[in-house]
């Protein structure tokens, strides 16, 4: 009986779900960094709890929800969920995630409430998730071709006509900073929220959509489809400039070494840029017994404490810590800079930002629309009309 | 390994959360009571109720868990695990009266019932774990190719179906060239074990290429294979080869007669290791190695054609004359009704015996495997032809007699 206990405490395994982007595929690869990653963090918080013990499960953000939901119609859902502000928020709204706020000596829950500046618990003073990370959109750039990074957006088209490779994706999702520096935030996340847009917010949509087809017409401007493509055009040297997420920055330092630049992302004038950052956030599962959900607890409290959220950020430079009293490190302060500088865009747009959902079907709708306007198959004015139209319909159809 | 091992072990922890375990203990309660032997085994129940007695139980205790506001999601999945076992069952019925029975047996243990236990294991896994996530387990690399536990599963799943699913495309094929060719059941049978073999091995070598092994390290693998098999398994690869070589020799092919001690044997099929003879007497299937035909004689009567000729041995009394017998066993021959007109059954006088006259009559039949029952019909025909004409089958008689005095005679002249 010895053998099963340790120190007399009985072992508790924590099922823990992690959601990666769809961009990136869950390989051999991927699974192993995971694991390193996670390694590190389990061997540190084994060594104040070495009963919990833990089982990872990678899923690939497009069927989380699904995914999640059929293990918990089998009560076997996880004990501890690691995704993004969406994801969590979607699963706390399908009842899928515990209520944090009914923990009455959750730590955790006190820190989520305390951060204003993190946007995880809803409305209702209902904790869904604790941030743990963020990991901003920023600009990647070639130090060799670029002194220095544009700081607005008629900066990056001038540097554009002057020759330099400037690399955009024709998703939404990587785009909507620009829709910020042209003023257009608003009326984007009015539009795609089935909310009324008023004659100035339909100008300023279709300004920003013009906005977009007119770089393209630029000499030097790319659209590529995804993000990953324009993470290797710029780690080949296809490109100069491109806008990229911070989960970016490990793989293009390996590929570029110094020579890497990063920057916050271009504003507009007077407006500021509105880059979305995704944020990693813990929630607790509901199937979990009394011994699990303690142990789950523990440790969420335990990744976010200054100290572990200090040496993680030391260690990679792929985000930022979510606990606001992690001081900025040594290592890394460059990047550390430019992803603070891209956090405090996101957070000046607020909360037009919040309101933006990359899953929903009106994103979607937009995602297909964008390529058509961008390659010239439909006029910024007809995209709007287009967008607005297919937006009223999937408002009929709620 | 270890990395699956351990995850697999890992899933005995869902076993801490009361909820679920008292759900499994539910299922393991109702699983024992229905594996308990009754003596009313449902005698006078409709045959399709008692596959679903176990779910109907389950659901109840499903609806009970609910009502008490209990998590019940477990209960749920194996309560619809086992209703698709009971439908399982039904289609089994069903497909009997469809389909020829061995063929619905075929069905039902190489394809129905491995589709259900996979599908139900990985949909179970699922609930566990992430699928994607397991299937990029590594399992170790070989011939240059890093082997996932996803890639690992595929190749098994995707050979089995080739090598079960390849029966049917085979047949067509082999039905297109008997058409084509004009060629007799037995080359069309041979032929689509040919195909099959072909297309399995067509299959496997696509199956490796698009798993990432590339050709040369094939060859790599088919020549250190080689030596392997001729010290390893060499009975069973020379089985293999030797069935391979009957079928294109075409020597031996389904359909064919064999004598085997003394039995004439139908040639079922031809497999890998062994060929599946029927022998018509008991309806026993023998399984001989394929290597048996290369090492030892092998009698048939279908090499170049399907007929046989067959052989009575008769005797008559002498006094009745030679023609007249021989005459007769050849009319009564031809009016065997199996009995081939042609060639022309032959009677001959085989040899004078001690108290008869021997005969033999000689016919020919078209099916090998009907010698015994043609035999007999014969044999009764010939008795009736001799009763009608007072033809005597002679047999040894003996005479006992007793002698109850010594003759006198003899006795005087010994006391001489």
């Amino acid at each position: 009986m010895h053998g099963c206990t340790n120190n007399g405490r009985f072992p508790v395994m924590l099922y823990a779900a992690v959601s990666i982007s769809d961009s990136a595929s869950i390989s051999p690869a991927i699974r192993t960094a995971y694991t390193e990653q996670i390694k590190e963090i389990r061997s540190g918080f084994r060594r104040i709890h070495p009963e919990i013990d833990f089982q990872i499960s990678l899923y690939p953000e497009s069927s989380f929800i699904d995914e999640l939901k059929q293990r918990a119609e089998s009560d076997l859902g996880p004990d501890l969920i690691i995704t993004n502000t969406f994801l969590a928020q979607q699963l706390f709204e399908e009842g899928l995630t515990h209520n944090q706020a009914k923990d009455r000596d959750n730590q955790l829950r006190r820190e989520t409430l305390e951060q204003r500046s993190i946007i995880s618990a809803s409305p209702s003073r209902k904790v869904a998730s604790a941030p743990f990370s963020i990991y901003p959109q920023l600009a990647c750039f070639n130090k060799d071709n670029l002194n220095q990074a544009p700081t607005t957006i008629t900066e990056l088209i001038e540097l554009s006509d002057s020759g330099k490779r400037i690399g955009l994706s024709t998703k939404l999702i990587q785009l909507i900073w620009s829709a910020g520096s042209n003023g257009a935030l608003p009326a984007v996340t009015a539009a795609l929220t089935h909310q009324p847009l008023n004659p100035q917010q339909k100008s300023k949509l279709t300004d920003w959509l013009a906005w977009l087809q007119q770089a393209n017409t630029s000499e030097g401007v790319h659209f590529l489809s995804n993000h990953s493509e324009l993470r290797k055009a710029l780690s080949v040297g296809d490109l100069d400039w491109i806008s990229c997420n911070s989960s970016s920055i490990t793989p293009l330092i390996q590929a570029m070494g110094d020579r890497l630049g990063l920057a916050a992302l271009p504003n507009g004038t007077p407006y500021s840029a509105s880059p979305i950052n995704r944020q990693r956030v813990l929630a607790l599962g509901n199937d979990s017994s009394a011994q699990q959900r303690t142990a789950a607890l523990r440790f969420a409290t335990y990744v976010k404490s200054p100290i572990v959220q200090q040496n993680l950020s030391r260690q990679s430079a792929d985000f930022l810590p979510a606990n606001p009293y992690v001081k900025q490190p040594q290592r890394n302060a460059s990047a550390f800079e430019a992803m603070s500088q891209a956090n405090e865009q996101s957070i000046a747009s607020q909360p037009s930002i919040r309101q933006f959902h990359p899953y929903s079907k009106a994103t979607q709708q937009l995602n297909i629309l964008l390529p058509n306007l961008i390659f010239g198959q439909a006029s910024a004015q007809e995209t709007t009309t287009q967008l607005l139209e297919k937006l009223s319909t999937l408002n009929e159809q709620k | 390994m270890i990395q699956l091992l351990h995850e697999v072990l890992g899933w005995l922890g869902y076993l801490q959360r009361p909820a679920v375990l008292i759900q499994i203990l539910l299922v393991l309660a109702i699983v024992s009571i229905k594996a308990l032997p009754s003596n009313r085994q449902y005698s006078k129940v409709p045959r399709l109720i008692p596959p679903f007695i176990g779910p109907g139980l389950l659901f109840s205790v499903f609806i009970v868990l609910g009502l008490l506001n209990y998590p019940n999601g477990l209960v749920r999945f194996f309560g619809m695990t086992w209703l698709g076992w009971g439908f399982l069952k039904m289609l089994d019925l069903g497909l009997k009266r469809l389909i020829p029975p061995h063929y619905a047996q075929e069905l039902r243990n190489q394809i129905l019932i491995p589709l259900f236990i996979t599908s139900v294991s990985l949909l179970l896994i699922q609930r566990l774990d992430s699928l994607q996530d397991l299937s990029v387990i590594s399992i170790g690399g070989e011939l240059g190719v890093e082997i996932t536990l996803g890639r690992a599963f595929w190749i098994l799943v995707l050979t089995y179906l080739l090598v079960m699913g390849s029966g049917p495309p085979a047949g067509l094929l082999s039905w297109v060239l008997q058409k084509l060719g004009r060629f007799n059941n037995s080359s069309r049978k041979a032929s689509e074990l040919v195909l099959r073999y072909g297309l399995v091995s067509f299959g496997i070598l696509i199956i490796g290429i698009r798993a990432g092994i590339n050709t040369t390290t094939m060859a790599a693998i088919a020549a250190g294979l080689s030596v392997g098999l001729g010290f390893g398994i060499k009975e069973i690869f020379a089985n293999f080869v030797s069935g391979l070589w009957l079928l294109f020799e075409g020597s031996i092919r389904p359909g064919e007669v064999l004598m085997l001690d003394g039995d004439p044997c139908e040639v079922r099929r031809l497999g890998l290791r062994a060929t599946t003879l029927w022998r018509d007497r008991d309806n026993a299937e023998l399984l001989i190695p394929n290597q048996t035909f290369f090492t030892e004689i092998a009698t048939t009567y279908t090499r170049s054609d399907r007929m046989r000729r067959s052989e009575i041995r008769i005797r008559a009394e002498f006094q009745h004359h030679p023609s007249k017998i021989l005459q007769l066993l050849e009319d009564t021959a031809l009016d065997s009704p199996r009995v081939l007109k042609y060639p022309r059954p032959k009677a001959l006088q085989v040899a004078y015996r001690d108290f008869a006259v021997e005969y033999s009559l000689r016919y020919w039949i078209d099916n090998p495997m009907n010698n015994i029952g043609i035999i007999s019909e014969v044999n009764q025909a010939i008795w009736e032809a001799f009763q009608k004409q007072n033809i005597d089958i002679p047999y040894p008689k003996t005479q006992i007699q007793s002698i109850s005095q010594l003759p006198q005679a003899g006795l005087s002249s010994q006391a001489d």
